[in-house]
């Protein structure tokens, strides 16, 4: 049987009129990986560090977590190789002489895919086992920084080839090296920018609109091999998910699939032309139109102040006409063909105009969507904000239950019909929104509709908090509600003591660290809240002022991590009927005042700006320095530290609290609860 | 044998080679002769396997070309315009060539540079186009292919140097099995070569024949016919492809053997009458004006 590639010696005769390439890539990984480290280490061990912190360090330097140089080195290297190995499709001369040599294309192909792979995988290797040696020379090389650099060596490599063969997808549909790049950088960022477009569309068009991670944005944005190599970073321990790896290989085999199939099809003839295959051309000029007019088209619309439908046809004509002349111009290499094809433009201005016709229309009914119940197979439902992305088993579970409840499907069906309502006589939540006298509290509600199949609807309604208030309260006065938006309520024992650090923060806005060196003592601590937090009712929340709040930190960049922080809406708040909670907390010697005291506060700045809602110049502020008045406003103030989710609050006043200090003054931002506003 | 069908090959809207069908046998010289776009190149790119054609079929000693490794190892293509790498030496050539060509002559190969004068450790792009040509005729030889493909290998050569690699040639022929094929615009350099000779035009074959052959079918005669009626009466005897008067001097090309021609001339009784040889040159702009194209427009 015959060798489908070149052999070794035709590789090596090959590498040597390439030498340039791997000899830059070598040089790229050498400044990256030892020399880089050598300074590095020089620098950490001139600090006081231990070495436990050493070594972590410098894990992260060569796994490339640290610093942004091996992803510079894996994008740009792809770009290399991918250009250079294939540019000389793209000359005529050369592909006459390689084409002329008695071996298959097949073969040409492989052997330069294989050398592009060696070009990248080997110097970084080499470079890999001298920043070993480096370790070594410093006496900190440890089995895990070998493993999960090994670790980060094999994923930076699985990207490379996805990132490379997107590159030589794109030499091989094009006959000119420019066009081939920017083929390129298009292949790359198609998918996210159709993505991008599409949620514009959403955003602008659907009253119920929401961002979320839906299938389909999914796909669209990994179809970019950039961003799926963002996406799928791995995690401080290097634990590359199985389905990373199997996408990923499998992504990689189908491109060179393609690009083998293009590569055999490809006629010789097609160097120096635009574009090595005529129709295919044109498909690709037509779908980049279709999505520069549907950019253009949603642009106009959007940047007028009302949006009118003029202004988008208006931006699909300029956008499809300049757009098109361009690629034309690019195509044919002939200005006086600027208007060539016009079919091309025709067909991608009737594509722009129907999608969004489909948008504009809903004729999908994207605001009225609501799965029947039988078909609900989750529900979560967030009030204010934004919802979890990634919900654990436990709360997936939550989650199930509160779809299969009545009262909660019959709250839904309450906020779509609602919703329908308010477009259908013309009170556009839209218009409320940007009315600044309005008489209505609107809040946002966020639900995410589970399905069977894992997929997911995101939608967000906005309605009117006074009829929906005691809807809300009930459903925040389950169980199964809590769970699904506390990550601490469904956190394991284990996820307790692994918690990096905890803090409890004032309405004055001091941090205290607790339990920072008993994780066991802590994690007792954060059940007695927990119980507290579970059986806390919405009545609570409406009434009490939070005396302060726990914030949580977990380990490096996770999600948990970052939704036990956020001071906003599901905050960590404690209140003062968390009796025990107080009392574990004042056993550490964190005693939290409830109150603020006049005798703390300097100056009290109110901005008033209830007036006029839409005009930054139309705000009234006015400086309290008096300390009667100071006590009066005091205890009509919720610091925004601490601000409680069902409790009331002015709107259109903020206050602003000078802070007396032994050290510096500072300033704490409150809100005003609402009806208890002095005159002053 | 190099066989082509009812070869086709079009280039979007334009149609470089129609409906070819040729024959070059083997260990003929064979001249491939067209105007500037007749489809010289395209066909001899089709020849070797860098153009697959739209119809019609290619092959070489019975086989297809396209992408078939043990009929192109029989086949070199040295291109108008030929690839060196960058920075490259003949050395660097002379060793990828060899992973390609199992035949190829290394010793040969460096007798030859210094028969030319060409340093071999020498970076090509310093060459002028001669040398580069040279060069290119030297691995052409030296990778011993039974077929060579030369793709106006003669343009650049001063005339030493065209006689030393047309010697190479020669010697080649002599040799071992050697078909050359020379594809050239400039008929003067095919005349003292080719055996065989195909007229390109238009992308169709006008003529495929040996040049010797086709000499003794094509007269060039000047004459003065001094009867009135009789000129007349001549022209309308013979089969003219060309005829033009300089005062009362004839001057007639037309098809047939020698002895026609003469007995018809002398039937009219001329006051003079000579036969021309005719270069290979007359013979193409005779064959391309009864097809219809402009000698004017011939750019030799």
């Amino acid at each position: 049987m015959k060798s489908k590639i070149l052999s070794f010696s035709i590789l090596k005769e090959t590498t040597k009129k390439q030498v340039w390439v791997p000899a830059l890539i070598m040089l790229g990984f050498f400044l990256s990986l030892p020399v880089m480290g050598m300074v590095y280490l020089e620098l950490l061990q001139s600090g006081h560090r231990t070495e436990a912190e050493i070594i972590e360090a410098y894990t992260r330097l060569i796994a490339g977590t640290r610093f942004p140089f091996l992803t510079m080195m894996t994008m740009g290297s792809a770009v290399l190789t991918g250009v250079s190995g294939f540019s000389w499709l793209h000359s005529k001369i050369k592909t006459d002489f390689y084409h002329s040599l008695p071996v298959r294309r097949e073969k040409l192909f492989l052997g330069q895919v294989i050398l592009g792979i060696a070009y990248f995988m080997v110097p970084y290797l080499i470079n890999l086992l001298l920043a070993y040696v480096v370790g070594i020379v410093h006496g900190i090389l440890r089995g895990g920084l070998i493993w999960m650099s090994l670790m980060s060596f094999l994923y930076q490599c699985l990207f490379y080839l996805l990132m490379y063969l997107v590159v030589v997808l794109a030499m091989l549909l094009t006959g000119k090296v420019v066009v081939g790049v920017l083929g390129a950088f298009v292949l790359t960022f198609y998918g996210p920018v159709v993505s991008l477009l599409l949620q514009g569309l959403g955003a602008t068009f659907f009253d119920t609109y929401a961002s979320g991670e839906t299938l389909l944005k999914k796909v669209l944005e990994r179809l970019s091999p950039v961003v799926a190599y963002a996406a799928c970073q791995p995690d401080n321990s290097f634990k590359i998910p199985g389905k990373v790896w199997a996408i990923g290989l499998l992504a990689a085999a189908a491109l060179i699939v393609v690009c083998f199939f293009l590569y055999k099809k490809r006629p010789s003839e097609a160097a120096g032309r635009t574009m090595a295959f005529g129709r295919l051309g044109r498909v690709i000029q037509y779908l980049m139109e279709v999505m520069v007019v549907l950019f253009s088209g949603l642009l106009f619309y959007t940047i007028t102040s009302r949006g009118s439908l003029g202004w988008l046809i208006f931006g699909v004509l300029l956008g499809g006409v300049l757009f098109h002349g361009i690629m034309e111009v690019i195509y044919e290499g002939d200005i006086r063909r600027v208007m060539g094809h016009a079919w091309i433009m025709g067909a991608s201005m009737v594509t722009t105009l129907l999608v969004i016709g489909i948008f504009y229309g809903d004729v999908f009914g994207y605001d009225d969507y609501l799965p029947a119940q039988g078909k609900l197979k989750s529900v979560s439902i967030w009030i204010g904000g934004d919802p979890v992305s990634e919900p654990n088993e436990e709360e997936w579970a939550s989650m199930e239950k509160l779809a299969a409840d009545p009262q909660v499907y019959e709250t839904l069906q309450g906020l779509v019909k609602d919703h329908l309502i308010q477009i259908a006589t013309g009170e556009g939540v839209e218009h409320r929104r940007q009315d600044g006298t309005k008489a209505e509290e609107i809040r946002g509600v966020s639900v995410i509709y589970g399905q069977s199949g894992g997929r997911r609807a995101y939608r967000e309604y906005y309605v009117d908090y006074d009829q929906y208030r005691q809807k809300l309260m009930a459903l925040y006065d389950s169980l199964e509600y809590k769970k699904t938006v506390y990550p601490l309520a469904t956190m394991s024992e284990a996820g307790l003591e692994g918690l990096e650090q905890v803090e409890v923060v004032s309405i004055m806005g001091s941090y205290t660290p607790i339990f920072a060196e008993n994780p066991q003592a802590r994690a007792e601590f954060l059940k007695i809240y927990r119980a507290e937090l579970m059986q806390m009712s919405a009545e609570t929340l409406e009434k009490e002022r939070p005396v302060g709040r726990l914030a949580l930190t977990a380990s490096y960049d996770t999600v948990m991590g970052w939704m036990a922080s956020d001071p906003d809406d599901n905050a960590y708040l404690i209140y003062p009927s968390f009796m025990k909670t107080l009392a574990a907390l004042s056993e550490q010697d964190v005693e939290l005042p409830g109150e603020l005291h006049a005798e703390d506060v300097k100056s009290v700045t109110v901005y008033d700006y209830r007036e006029n809602a839409s005009r930054a110049d139309a705000v009234q502020e006015k400086e309290i320095l008096d300390r009667d008045q100071i006590e009066k406003i005091l205890p009509a103030l919720v610091s925004t530290e601490c601000r409680s989710r069902f409790m009331e609050y002015e709107d259109g006043i903020d206050v602003m609290l000078e802070i007396k200090s032994k050290g510096y003054d500072y300033n704490i931002t409150c809100l005003v609860r609402k009806g208890q506003m002095p005159k002053l | 044998m190099i066989q082509t069908i009812g070869v086709s090959k079009k280039f979007d809207d334009v149609q470089a080679v129609s409906s070819l069908s040729l024959e070059i046998r083997q260990g003929e010289v064979f001249g491939l002769v067209g105007t500037n776009g007749a489809g010289k190149s395209t066909l001899m790119r089709m020849l070797c396997g860098i153009l697959r054609q739209d119809e019609g079929t290619i092959t070489v000693d019975g086989r297809p070309v396209f992408e078939d490794e043990e009929t192109k190892r029989e086949i070199f293509y040295i291109s108008d315009d030929s690839y060196f790498f960058s920075n490259g030496t003949p050395v660097d050539m002379e060793r990828y060539y060899r992973q390609f060509y199992p035949r190829f002559d290394a010793g040969r190969f460096y007798k030859l540079l210094i028969q030319f004068g060409l340093e071999k450790g020498r970076k090509i792009r310093t060459f002028s186009k001669g040398m580069k040509k040279q060069l290119s005729a030297i691995l052409g030889i030296c990778a011993n292919t039974r077929y060579l493909l030369c793709d106006e290998t003669f343009d650049g050569l001063d005339p030493v140097m065209r006689q030393a690699v047309k010697g190479m040639f020669a010697t080649e022929i002599m040799e071992r099995e050697f078909t050359p094929v020379i594809a050239s615009h400039n008929l003067r350099e095919l005349e003292d070569i080719c055996e065989n000779v195909g007229l390109l035009h238009r992308g169709g074959i006008l003529l495929s024949e040996n040049l010797e052959d086709m000499k003794l079918h094509l007269h060039k005669v000047q004459c003065v016919i001094p009867e009135d009626g009789q000129e007349e009466q001549l022209l309308n005897e013979l089969d003219v492809i060309r005829c033009d008067h300089q005062g009362s001097l004839l001057m007639v090309t037309a098809r047939g053997t020698r002895s026609e021609i003469m007995r018809c001339i002398q039937e009219k009784k001329p006051l003079f009458c000579e036969i021309i040889p005719l270069t290979l040159e007359e013979i193409f702009i005779s064959e391309t004006e009864v097809a219809g194209y402009e000698v004017k427009d011939l750019i030799f």
